[in-house]
C-alpha cells in the first residue's frame, strides 16, 4: 500500500482540485471551449471560474485567447500540450489508485 | 459539481445536445411532405423555396440561441472525422433505403427501419456516458417507428390512405418528422437540467 499512498501524495494539488479539475476534464474532452460554457457546465460563477482559469494559465497548462464575434467579446480556452498531458496522466494516476483499491479491498474482506 | 464523467461526455457530445436543431430540420421535413403529397401543387417551386429558406433562417437562429446562451465548443479533429464518417454512412444507407422504398412496393419501409436504428444508435452512443437510464424516449419512439414502418405487414394495409396521405414513404417520413420534433424538444430539455447554473 505504500506505493499507492507515495501516489496519492504526488497527486498534483493544483488539478486536483474539484473545480479546476473539472475545467482540465471538460476541456480534454474537445478542441476547445469557450467562458460560458465552462461556466454553465461547472456551475461556477464568472469570477471564480476567472480565478481557477488564471491559476491554470499561469501554471501553462491552458492557453486563453481573446477575440471577437459578431462584435461580442469571446474567451476561449484550450489546454496547452503540457496541460493535455498532465491530466491525461492525471487519470491515469487515478485510476491505477483505483485498482489498488479495490485489490486491498478485496485482500481485507 | 457533476461528476467527472459526466462533464466529459457533456462537452463531447455537446454539438449533439442541441436538441433545437432537430426542430428546422423536422418542420420542414414535414411541411415538403405535406406539400408532395397534395394531388394540385402544379410543379410550383415557390413554396419549397420558401420553406427551405425560413429552415436555414431558423437553423441559425437556433445556432445563435446556444452559443449565446449556453456557449460553445470546437470538437476535436478526431471526433470531427468520426462525426463525418458516420454521417457519410447515414446518407449512403437513406439513399438506398429511399430507392427500396420507391422503386419496389415492400410491406415493410426501409427509411423507417433506418430512422429507427439512427435512434437506437444515438441512444446507445450518449446511453452509458451520460447517465441517461431515466431519459427512455429515444428508445420508445424507435420502437414506434419500427412498428409504424411494419404496420402493412401486422395488417393496416394502405394505413396511410386512411390518414390521407399517397404513400407510404410519405406516411412513415411524417411520423419521422414529428418524432424528430418532439425528441428535439427532448433532449434540449435534458441540456437544460445539465448545463444550469447551480447555486
Amino acid at each position: 500500500m505504500d506505493e499507492v499512498f507515495q501516489e496519492i501524495a504526488s497527486l498534483d494539488r493544483l488539478i486536483h482540485e474539484p473545480a479546476r479539475l473539472a475545467i482540465l476534464t471538460a476541456l480534454m474532452a474537445c478542441q476547445s471551449a469557450d467562458f460560458l460554457f465552462l461556466q454553465r457546465l461547472t456551475g461556477l460563477t464568472g469570477g471564480n471560474l476567472s480565478v481557477h482559469l488564471s491559476k491554470l494559465e499561469e501554471a501553462g497548462l491552458i492557453d486563453i485567447n481573446k477575440r471577437f464575434i459578431e462584435n461580442r467579446p469571446n474567451t476561449f480556452v484550450e489546454l496547452t500540450d503540457a496541460g493535455r498531458e498532465t491530466i491525461a496522466d492525471y487519470w491515469k494516476k487515478l485510476e491505477i489508485l483505483h485498482k489498488s483499491a479495490e485489490k486491498f479491498k478485496k485482500e481485507n474482506t | 459539481m457533476k461528476d467527472m464523467q459526466k462533464i466529459f461526455s457533456l462537452t463531447a457530445n455537446y454539438p449533439s445536445l442541441q436538441g433545437l436543431k432537430s426542430l428546422p430540420i423536422g418542420l420542414y421535413l414535414l411541411t415538403i411532405v405535406l406539400w408532395a403529397n397534395q394531388e394540385t401543387r402544379n410543379n410550383n417551386l415557390s413554396l419549397p423555396i420558401v420553406i427551405s429558406i425560413s429552415m436555414v433562417l431558423f437553423l441559425w437562429f437556433v445556432d445563435q440561441y446556444y452559443r449565446l446562451e449556453f456557449g460553445s465548443i470546437r470538437r476535436t479533429k478526431t471526433k470531427v472525422r468520426h462525426e463525418l464518417l458516420i454521417s457519410i454512412i447515414a446518407v449512403f444507407l437513406a439513399l438506398i433505403a429511399f430507392w427500396l422504398d420507391t422503386a419496389y412496393e415492400w410491406p415493410v419501409s426501409f427509411l423507417g427501419f433506418l430512422f429507427s436504428g439512427v435512434m437506437i444508435f444515438d441512444y446507445l452512443r450518449l446511453w452509458k456516458s451520460l447517465s441517461i437510464g431515466n431519459f427512455p424516449y429515444p428508445l420508445i419512439f424507435s420502437l414506434i417507428l419500427l412498428v409504424v414502418s411494419m404496420f402493412p405487414v401486422l395488417g393496416l394495409r394502405n394505413w396511410w390512405l386512411i390518414v390521407g396521405l399517397r404513400t407510404q414513404l410519405f406516411a412513415v417520413l411524417i411520423v419521422v418528422s414529428v418524432l424528430m420534433v418532439i425528441s428535439g424538444i427532448l433532449w434540449h430539455l435534458f441540456l437544460i437540467r445539465n448545463l444550469k447554473i447551480e447555486d
